[in-house]
């Protein structure tokens, strides 16, 4: 009876092990960092810790918080306001969104002062905030766009409005300064009057989930893709939907515009470049790996990057103009800096890439421990 | 492989039977417990298995060769094993065979509780997770709309299948940072209940056997409470299932010990 017990407790433990293991998964920080720049910082939000690093030497400037903990987790992609305050959401068990100021550094702790700090949420910040004018609008995974008043000198914040379109709210809002285009993974996009927080129009039933952000593209129509392996073009002032192309695969990241084309990627490993009006296809190309962040133009360059690592830029006729195998899994939107590229791999050697724009990788940034 | 084995058919099949269920409010969890009666009917020939295996060992207690060689070797283990073994064969007896499907139910934990949280998708990781693992067709076959069914509604009663269960308190308990649990004390009970019922009765006071069942009828629930408590509801509510199915398999089996219920009641009368 003895090894039998003795196999019993073995297993026992491993299972407690094995499902200890993938508790993480419940929780809400198993995802990719969130990355901006302000042209001369890069702000990465990885782990438990946000990052202001200087892409001209690829140094870090200041994290935050001094000591990470569990409780706060950071995803999301920090937005900056006009003044550089940084303002990110944790999407650890603490559901702070805070705002940093890089004007102010403790110099004993190299850490940004708390500027003002909002938490009233229910639930993780998966997205990013939107800035517009005096107001912000962050939408929370608990389904509320939380309006709040960047002048009104508070340093814990209430929310001036508490928008409650339900479901989980995993996108950065877009605006074209009229109204505000919020997208849900539970399938919907809302148009809300910024002023009087009224709904637009009814809101659409996109078919799938839409973790990305709305384009406000050429001509004023907004542009959304979803899991219903479709881009749509709606109409912002009557709420008109159209079907501006369909995929093989689901569409993740929110297609980006040069004023002609809209382009995108897919689950499946494609990058489209579509025509914004008609709704042809211009080109598209298969790269190594599903495209899940949305792509940037860059000097008259499509850049995006892939699952498997890579990294690409495409020129406005669909040739590949550079490759640069970066590694890891890049599922982050790359950004741009004044003259640089930067990417943010998950489980690469390095936790920040900065590229010129000949896809040379010049610098890489690691937070040290 | 574990994935391609474990996780995406069970992830796929709990979603084939949400998409069944999804306009039941609950649905999410009504789906957890009809897979738990699929994965009990599949196992139940396994578990058959076991009572019957546990029921051999139990008998072996009172054979009068085992007890002699039990006599005989008291001091040298290793040709007790032995001489244990070569009974064992003789009376086509597999020792494992009784722990052999409690030892298959850990997998199945495993992945199911993997399943739920890929399923439930609360993290755009945990997303890209599923979209790798749904299948919208089978061997050309249209199979699931996934993309209409996600995300996944994560409420069964009242609980957060993606989370622990508990019931809100008036004050905080540190320990308990969900609550007062409910589920974890039932899947205690409900675990404590099947085991006892599987406990034969006794009458030999050095039964290796009966003290290890003893053992095992405290352990496991405190085990499987301890899981109830950390890990999502969605667990729980598997483990509640399987128990009472497991409860009913015995009773209709005619192998249930409703005296090991009551107190002495695993001690069986001495015939000597």
């Amino acid at each position: 009876m003895k090894p039998k017990f003795m196999l019993f407790m073995l297993v026992s433990i491993l299972a407690a092990v094995l499902l200890s293991g993938c508790a993480g998964q419940a929780g809400f920080s198993n995802s990719w960092p969130g990355l901006a720049s302000d042209g001369e910082t890069a702000y990465l939000a990885s782990g438990q810790y946000v990052y202001a690093v200087r892409l001209s030497d690829g140094k870090e400037i200041w994290r935050y918080p001094e000591e990470g903990g569990t409780s706060l987790q950071f995803i999301a992609q920090p937005v900056i306001a006009p003044d550089g305050t940084v303002v990110i959401g944790s999407a650890g068990s603490d559901h702070r969104l805070v705002a940093l100021d890089p004007s102010s550094i403790d110099a004993s702790t190299n850490t940004p002062a708390e500027k003002w700090i909002f938490t009233e949420a229910k639930n993780t910040w998966v997205a990013g905030a939107l800035i517009l004018d005096d107001k912000i609008f962050a939408p929370n995974s608990d389904g509320t766009l939380y309006v709040l008043d960047l002048q009104d000198g508070f340093s814990t914040k209430s929310a001036l409005k508490k928008i409650e379109l339900g479901g989980t709210l995993w996108a950065q809002p877009s605006t074209d300064g009229n109204l505000v285009y919020v997208s849900s993974v539970d399938h919907r996009l809302y148009a809300i009057d910024p002023e009087t927080y009224e709904f637009a129009w009814e809101s659409i039933d996109l078919g799938g989930a839409a973790p990305g952000s709305p384009l406000v593209g050429p001509n004023g129509n907004i542009y959304i893709g979803s899991f219903a392996s479709e881009v749509i073009k709606v109409d912002p002032a009557t709420g008109k939907v159209l079907l501006l192309t369909s995929t093989q695969g689901w569409v993740w990241g929110g297609p980006v515009t040069d004023g002609q084309n809209i382009y995108f990627g897919d689950l499946k490993g494609d990058l489209f470049a579509v025509d914004a009006t008609s709704g042809s296809q211009s080109w598209f190309i298969q790269p190594d790996g599903p495209v899940v962040g949305s792509p940037l133009v860059v000097n008259e360059n499509i850049v995006f990057a892939t699952e498997s690592g890579s990294v690409y830029a495409v020129d406005l006729d669909g040739k590949i103009v550079w490759q640069r195998e970066v590694g890891g899994q890049i599922y982050t939107a790359p950004v741009a800096g004044t003259d640089q590229i930067i990417v943010a791999p998950m489980q690469a050697e390095f936790s920040l890439a900065i590229l010129d724009t000949n896809g040379n990788q010049v610098l890489t940034f690691s937070p040290e421990k | 492989m574990w994935d391609t084995l474990i996780i995406h058919p069970f992830t796929n099949v709990l979603l084939w039977i949400y998409s069944l269920l999804v306009d039941i409010p609950g649905a999410f969890g009504w789906a957890i417990i009809l897979f738990t009666i699929l994965i009990r009917a599949i196992t139940w020939p396994l578990n058959a298995q076991q009572l019957k295996g546990a029921q051999a060992m139990q008998e072996m207690q009172n054979d009068k060769e085992w007890q002699a060689i039990q006599k005989k070797y008291a001091k040298d283990k290793e040709k007790l094993a032995q001489e244990q073994m070569r009974v064992y064969k003789e009376k086509g007896i597999n020792p494992f065979g009784s722990c052999l499907p409690t030892l298959i139910q850990f997998p199945i934990i495993i992945g199911l509780y993997q399943s739920i949280i890929r399923a439930l998708a609360t993290a755009p990781l945990g997303m890209l997770q599923l979209a790798r693992s749904v299948r919208s067709e089978i061997f050309g076959i249209p199979f699931l709309n996934a993309a209409a069914l996600i995300p996944l509604n994560s409420r069964f009663l009242w609980m957060d299948l993606a989370v622990p269960e508990g019931i809100p308190l008036p004050f905080e308990v540190s320990f308990l940072p969900y609550g007062f649990p409910t589920l974890a004390i039932i899947v205690a009970i409900t675990t404590y209940i099947q085991s006892k019922l599987t406990m034969p009765a006794t009458a030999n006071p050095g039964d290796q056997s009966a003290a290890m069942g003893k053992t095992m009828s405290i352990y496991m629930p405190l085990l499987l409470g301890y899981f109830a408590l950390t890990f999502a509801s969605g667990l729980s509510v598997y483990f509640i299932t399987s128990n009472l199915l497991g409860i009913f398999q015995y009773a209709v089996t005619g192998r249930a010990n409703w005296r090991n219920l009551l107190p002495g009641g695993d001690k069986q009368k001495s015939t000597k």
